[in-house]
C-alpha cells in the first residue's frame, strides 16, 4: 500500500496554491485565469537527470494509483540526503479533480488526456495517531513522461 | 478618465497654461505602497484590478511559472512577477513584485506625448490616461523608464494603471490595496506611506536583510508608488525592476532643445526669406538678354 | 505641331508663342505628387511635433486621424521621391559648373546674377535641395517605419528614444530646405513657378537662369 523505495524512488508532497481553494474554484474564471492546469513540481537536477522540460506531461504513480500534470521545473526544490541516498521530492498542488470550466473544454478535444482523479489517489492510507490527520505530506511515487 | 474630482497638474501636449481644472492650492499627494517582503503572490490583487475596471477574465496557458501570464496587457494593468534568485551565499529567494505603473512625479510618459491632454497628471500626483484624447502614437511608451504603457491593437489607444483615481477621487483606496489579505498593500499620503515603508525596512535591517530599503527612485523625482524590497541595493533581480530609471535623456533633448532649436530655426527661416524678398526682391530677367 | 498639346510637349521643345519646355508633363507630375504628399506630412508631422501646432493636424481630419494617415502618405512621399530619381539622378549629380556657381553664392544671392557663371538645367543650389530631400526622405522613412507600429518592435524599445528625434531632426532639415525653395519658387526666381505648373518659361528667363541648358536645348 506505501510501496518500496525500489519501485516508487521519489516522495511527493501535496500543498495548496493561494489562487485556489479546495476542488470548486476550478469553476470560477479569474482563479482559471490565475493558474489554469495542474502541474507537478521538480528541482533542475531532477530535470535535468531525466531529460524533462519544463511544460512536458508528467505522470505520477504510486502504490495506490496514478496522476497527470505538466512538469514545473524549480530552483525552489532541492534533492535531498536520506539514509545517505540522494533522494528527489516532488511537490503537487491538490487543487484539480472532477470537473472545471477548463476541463470541459478539454475533454472535449481530448478524451483521453485530461486527469479528473484527485491528487490523494496517490497519497497512502496512513493517519497521524493522534490527531487523525491523513499523510499528505510524504509518500513514495515513481515518475513517468506521459 | 478625466477625473472632475482630482485637481489637475500638468497635461501632456498642451500649450499654454493650464485653464479651467487647476486650482491655486495643492491637495496632499498619495502613494501605493508595495512591501514586497510580506507579499505572498496571491494576486488578489490581479483579479481585483480587473473587476474594478471592468476588464474580463481570459484563458491562460501553463509557462513554467507561477506568474499569470509574461508580461501586463492593456487590458492586464497589474501582474505579481515571480523570479527565482540564486543569492551569492547560495541562498534562494523567491521574489514576488507587484508591477504595475510607478505613477512618477516627472513622468516620462506625459513629456513624451504629443496629444493635448492624452495624459493628465492630478496634484495628488496620479498620472492618468485619457482615452479620448489618445492618438496612439506611442510615443508614451518611448517615455516610460518602466516599460509600462500598452496599446489596445484594435482601438489604438494606449492603457495603464490609473492609481484607481476614480476610486481616489470619491476618497477610496485603490481596488488592489483593499483586495490585499496580507496587508503588504497600502495606502495614505506619500509622507505617511514613506515613513511606514522606513520604518518597515529598518526593521528588516534590523533581523537580517542587511540591504533592505525602500524604492522611490529619485531619477523620476520620486513615484507614487513605492516599494519595500529585501535587497533595495539590487532591484534589477526583481524582475527587471530598473535601479535607476529616469526620463531617457534623448526624449527630454527631443522634446526640449531639439524642439525649441526647431521652432525657431523654422521662423527664422521664414522671417529670413521674407527680408531677403524686402532686401533684394525678385530676379529681373531683361527683355531682350543678349548674348554672352 | 503634332496633335499635342502645349502641356504634353517633351522638354526643350518651343511652343507657337514662342516659350521654351522646361519641364515635361511626367516631370510636373512627379513634382506635384512630391510636394503635395510632403505637404501633408509637413502639417500633420509638425502639429505631433509641438503642442502649439497640434491644431494643424485638422489638415488630416483631425488629431487620430492624422496620426493613422501621416505615415500612410509618408510611404507614398517616399515612392515619389524614388519616382522622382529615376527621372533625375544624372540631371543632379555634380559637375565642374556647379563649384564655379558655389564660389559666387553670395552674387546670386543678392540677385547680382551677372556676376554668376552660366548654369545647367540645375544649377548647385538646386542640387543641393534635391539631395537634401533625397537623404531626409530616407532617414524619415527608416525612423518612420519603427515609429508606426512599436508594438510590433517590442525588443527595440530601448533605441526609441533616439529614433523619435531622428525623425524630427531629419523632418527639420527637409523643412528648412522646403521654406527656401517654396520662397525661391514663388517669390525669388519669377517665372520658376510656372515652369513646374504650365511647363513652359520664356526663352529669355531661360537665357538668363540656366544658359547651358538653353544652348543645349536649342542647338539641334
Amino acid at each position: 500500500m506505501y510501496g518500496t523505495p525500489d519501485k516508487f524512488p521519489y516522495v511527493c508532497t501535496s500543498y495548496r496554491l493561494t489562487e485556489h481553494y479546495h476542488y470548486w474554484t476550478k469553476n470560477n474564471p479569474a482563479n482559471v485565469q490565475l493558474v489554469p492546469e495542474p502541474f507537478i513540481e521538480i528541482s533542475e537536477d531532477m530535470a535535468k537527470a531525466r531529460g524533462i522540460a519544463g511544460g512536458d506531461k508528467l505522470k505520477v504513480s504510486s502504490a495506490r494509483g496514478s496522476y497527470y500534470g505538466k512538469a514545473m521545473v524549480t530552483k525552489r526544490i532541492k534533492a535531498l540526503t536520506i539514509n545517505g541516498n540522494k533522494v528527489f521530492p516532488i511537490g503537487i498542488p491538490i487543487h484539480w479533480a472532477y470537473r472545471g470550466i477548463r476541463e470541459d473544454k478539454l475533454l472535449a478535444e481530448d478524451r483521453n488526456n485530461i486527469n479528473l482523479r484527485p491528487l490523494n489517489t496517490l497519497s497512502p492510507v496512513a493517519i497521524d495517531p493522534n490527531a487523525y490527520t491523513p499523510e499528505f505530506k510524504g509518500f513514495l511515487v515513481k515518475v513517468e513522461k506521459a | 478618465m478625466p477625473n472632475e474630482n482630482l485637481t489637475v497638474k500638468a497635461i501632456s501636449g498642451h500649450p499654454g497654461a493650464l485653464g479651467s481644472g487647476a486650482a491655486p492650492e495643492a491637495s496632499y499627494e498619495v502613494c501605493k505602497l508595495i512591501d514586497t517582503t510580506t507579499c505572498i503572490g496571491c494576486k488578489a490583487c490581479e483579479v481585483a484590478c480587473l473587476e474594478w475596471n471592468g476588464y474580463e477574465f481570459r484563458e491562460t496557458t501553463f509557462d513554467n511559472t507561477y506568474q499569470t501570464m509574461p508580461d501586463t496587457e492593456w487590458n492586464y494593468w497589474n501582474l505579481i512577477r515571480f523570479s527565482e534568485h540564486e543569492n551569492s551565499d547560495g541562498t534562494l529567494s523567491w521574489l514576488m513584485r507587484k508591477d504595475q505603473c510607478m505613477h512618477c512625479a516627472d513622468p516620462g510618459c506625459l513629456e513624451a506625448c504629443p496629444a493635448d491632454g492624452a495624459i493628465v497628471q492630478y496634484e495628488n500626483g496620479i498620472v492618468d490616461f485619457n482615452e479620448e484624447h489618445c492618438i496612439g502614437c506611442q510615443y508614451c511608451v518611448t517615455g516610460c523608464p518602466f516599460n509600462i504603457p500598452r496599446l489596445n491593437p484594435s482601438t489604438k489607444k494606449v492603457f495603464k494603471c490609473s492609481l484607481c483615481s476614480d476610486r481616489v477621487g470619491a476618497g477610496l483606496e485603490p481596488a488592489c490595496v483593499k483586495s490585499c489579505p496580507t496587508g503588504c498593500l497600502h495606502f495614505g499620503s506619500k509622507e505617511d506611506m514613506k515613513f511606514e515603508a522606513e520604518k518597515r525596512a529598518t526593521q528588516l535591517r534590523k533581523n537580517g536583510f542587511e540591504h533592505a530599503g525602500v524604492y522611490d527612485p529619485a531619477g523620476v523625482g520620486g513615484t507614487h508608488v513605492i516599494y519595500v524590497l529585501h535587497d533595495a541595493d539590487d532591484p534589477e533581480k526583481y524582475s527587471g525592476l530598473p535601479a535607476n530609471p529616469t526620463v531617457p535623456i534623448m526624449v527630454r533633448f527631443w522634446k526640449h532643445p531639439l524642439k525649441w532649436l526647431g521652432n525657431v530655426a523654422m521662423l527664422l527661416g521664414v522671417a529670413g526669406v521674407m527680408t531677403h524678398y524686402l532686401r533684394f526682391g525678385p530676379k529681373e530677367v531683361d527683355a531682350k538678354e543678349a548674348k554672352r | 505641331m503634332s496633335t499635342q498639346t502645349a502641356a504634353a510637349l517633351p522638354e526643350g521643345a518651343i511652343t507657337p508663342s514662342g516659350e521654351i519646355v522646361r519641364y515635361t508633363y511626367k516631370e510636373r507630375l512627379c513634382h506635384w505628387t512630391n510636394g503635395v504628399t510632403y505637404v501633408f506630412c509637413l502639417c500633420t508631422g509638425l502639429a505631433f511635433y509641438s503642442p502649439y501646432l497640434y491644431w494643424l493636424s485638422v489638415v488630416g481630419g483631425g488629431p487620430m486621424a492624422a496620426r493613422m494617415l501621416h505615415p500612410w502618405v509618408g510611404v507614398f512621399f517616399y515612392l515619389a521621391v524614388v519616382w522622382m530619381h529615376t527621372m533625375w539622378k544624372q540631371q543632379m549629380a555634380s559637375i565642374p559648373e556647379d563649384q564655379q556657381w558655389k564660389d559666387k553664392i553670395k552674387d546670386y544671392v543678392e540677385n547680382n546674377d551677372d556676376a554668376v557663371p552660366p548654369q545647367g538645367r540645375f544649377n548647385a543650389g538646386q542640387k543641393l535641395f534635391y539631395w537634401v530631400m533625397y537623404y531626409g526622405a530616407l532617414v524619415l522613412l527608416i525612423t518612420g517605419i519603427l515609429m508606426w507600429f512599436p508594438e510590433k518592435w517590442r525588443g527595440l524599445h530601448g533605441i526609441m528614444s533616439v529614433v523619435n528625434p531622428l525623425h524630427a531632426a531629419a523632418a527639420l532639415a527637409t523643412i528648412g530646405a522646403f521654406i527656401i525653395h517654396v520662397y525661391m519658387g514663388i517669390l525669388m526666381v519669377s517665372g520658376g513657378f510656372e515652369g513646374i505648373t504650365k511647363g513652359t518659361v520664356t526663352k529669355e528667363w531661360a537665357q538668363h537662369h540656366h544658359r547651358l541648358w538653353y544652348d543645349k536645348m536649342t542647338r539641334r
